[in-house]
């Protein structure tokens, strides 16, 4: 009878080893630019509706009159803390359609975390401050990443099927096309690439052209 | 001067009063510093209405800036800045000078958001010490600009100034004439447009009207001229160029565009090129300017 146990409790490791291998495959993705370059912050990300994800709290800091990070991916239903970690004062907005909202002048960590319950782009920007921008991306699934330096994510514990897997990024030209590919997963790790058209987006921080001219 | 105390006084009330109104979120913030060093020719630096009485020169500038902002509310800021430069000519080292100045500003965004119009108020006072005496004056300003980004890249902005010189009593030429050719009242208008072509590279245009009173030097051939217009308001003789200096009154077009580029977010090089057209009485004047500067905020 203890062999049989031992037998069983042998078997069920070894199916959930098999299944591990299986069902849980990794999407490794590569995001370049026209000219061959890697794109970073670029999220990627699975085609997929989920409910919203119990609460969760992500940050972006406010730190040398900039935000950080400069592109945010959250699941829908996530919650956003702003703290300012500035000496001085900034006003945090956004017109987006996902979520519209104002955080006004504050400093330190004066309000509580936004929630976020609508997928979408939602662009950041301060009142005071021009340059300073950021973006924000709600996704309804729980399968996505961030492109690093090198412009690579990778989306994991993915069960082997067919996905439709989108990319977005805050630059990406107006052809939509070029962000969604449909990748059929079996039991290997599979590599994907996307090249997306690049919009530059300028920053109102920049050196000035001339002495005296005051502005934000 | 009187007279600026006069328009001055409501605009800084103006300036002033939201700051004991939104105390709350009112604080001291970013401090300005900046410094700035220049090359510049002139092709009339005299401002001649006669061609054979043109001088042109080139000068070296160094400025240094310093200040900071108030933030007063989510929507408004002010600034406060003092400011000391230096001018070294080539040839008329005359005109050598040292400047010092103050000036103060208000700034209101009517609202939030990047697109919205913003409404800015400026004050300032400057000294200019010249190597030559009689063409030392201390210059007030006042103006008042409206603009907005139209796109990410396109900006406009447009306003009114008004000025004030006051220079010394010096040699009487004419009797009948006063002979404090530095002390001006003008007023001028302004449109400018910034276009950033890259994150780097920045195109400005600016046009501006410019209407009251002005110098111009000429020589003693060409004083007959002048005085024959009868616009002449006062004149004097004058050690830069050699002849004499006289203050008209007419309106000029200054046209002027510059391309900068950042090197980093602090600092840029810049090129000006200024084109001036004036008129008064029967007399033409032309001058057009050149510069290269190099400009480092910290």
């Amino acid at each position: 009878m203890k062999l049989s146990c031992l037998k069983i409790l042998m078997l069920a490791i070894w199916l959930l080893t098999f299944s591990l291998q299986t069902f849980a495959n990794r999407l490794n993705i590569t995001v370049i630019d026209e000219n061959n370059k890697p794109i970073e912050n670029a999220v990627v990300y699975i085609n997929e509706s989920l409910a919203e994800s119990i609460e969760k709290v992500v940050v972006i800091d406010q730190v040398d009159k900039e935000f950080i990070p400069y592109v945010t991916a959250i699941r829908r239903g996530s919650a956003i803390n702003f703290p300012n970690n500035d000496e001085i004062r900034h006003q945090v907005y956004s017109f987006s359609n996902s979520k519209n909202f104002e955080l006004p002048l504050y400093k330190g960590n004066e309000f509580r975390p936004v929630i976020f319950e609508k997928s979408g782009e939602v662009p950041l920007a301060c009142n005071i401050h021009d340059w300073m921008k950021a973006y924000i991306y709600v996704v309804d699934t729980d399968k996505f990443d961030l492109t690093n330096s090198e412009g690579k994510g990778e989306l994991v514990n993915l069960k082997a099927g067919q996905y439709e897997v989108l990319v977005w990024h805050p630059e990406q030209g107006a052809d939509v096309s070029e962000s969604l590919q449909t990748v059929t997963l079996g039991n290997s790790p599979q590599q994907l690439k996307f090249t997306l058209a690049q919009t530059p987006k300028f920053k109102a921080w920049r050196a000035p052209k001339g002495f005296k001219r005051r502005g934000y | 001067m009187r007279c600026l105390t006069k328009i001055s006084g409501p605009f800084f009330y103006f300036i002033f009063s939201p700051l004991s109104v939104s105390a709350d979120n009112s604080q001291w913030v970013e401090w300005i510093i900046e410094g700035q060093a220049a090359y510049s020719h002139a092709d009339n630096l005299s401002y001649s209405a006669f061609s054979n009485d043109s001088e042109d020169d080139s000068k070296l500038t160094i400025d240094a800036l310093l200040g900071r902002f108030y933030q007063i509310s989510g929507n408004s800021r002010m600034h406060i800045t003092v400011d000391v430069g230096k001018a070294q000519y080539s040839k008329f080292d005359l005109l050598d000078e040292t400047r010092l100045g103050a000036s103060i500003g208000f700034r209101h965004k009517f609202g939030l958001g990047h697109y919205i119009p913003y409404i800015q108020m400026n004050a300032s006072y400057h000294h200019n010490e010249m190597d030559s005496d009689r063409w030392s004056h201390d210059l007030s300003n006042i103006d008042v600009e409206i603009g907005k980004h139209i796109s990410q890249s396109f900006s406009m902005a447009t306003g009114i100034g008004y000025n004030i010189m006051n220079g010394q009593s010096w040699t009487v030429v004419v009797p009948e004439l006063s002979n404090q050719v530095f002390d001006q009242e003008y007023w001028h208008a302004f449109i400018l447009a910034d276009y950033i072509i890259t994150q780097d590279w920045l195109l400005s245009f600016s046009y501006s009207y410019r209407s009251g009173d002005f110098h111009s030097a000429c020589t003693v051939e060409n004083v007959a001229k002048v005085l024959a217009t009868n616009k002449v308001k006062a004149i004097t003789l004058d050690d830069v160029f050699g002849g004499c200096i006289y203050q008209t009154e007419g309106h000029h077009h200054l046209y002027s565009g510059s391309v900068s580029y950042a090197l980093t977010q602090r600092s840029a090089f810049n090129f000006i090129a200024q084109y001036s057209a004036g008129n008064a009485a029967e007399l033409d004047y032309r001058s057009s300017e050149v510069q290269f500067n190099y400009n480092y905020r910290f």
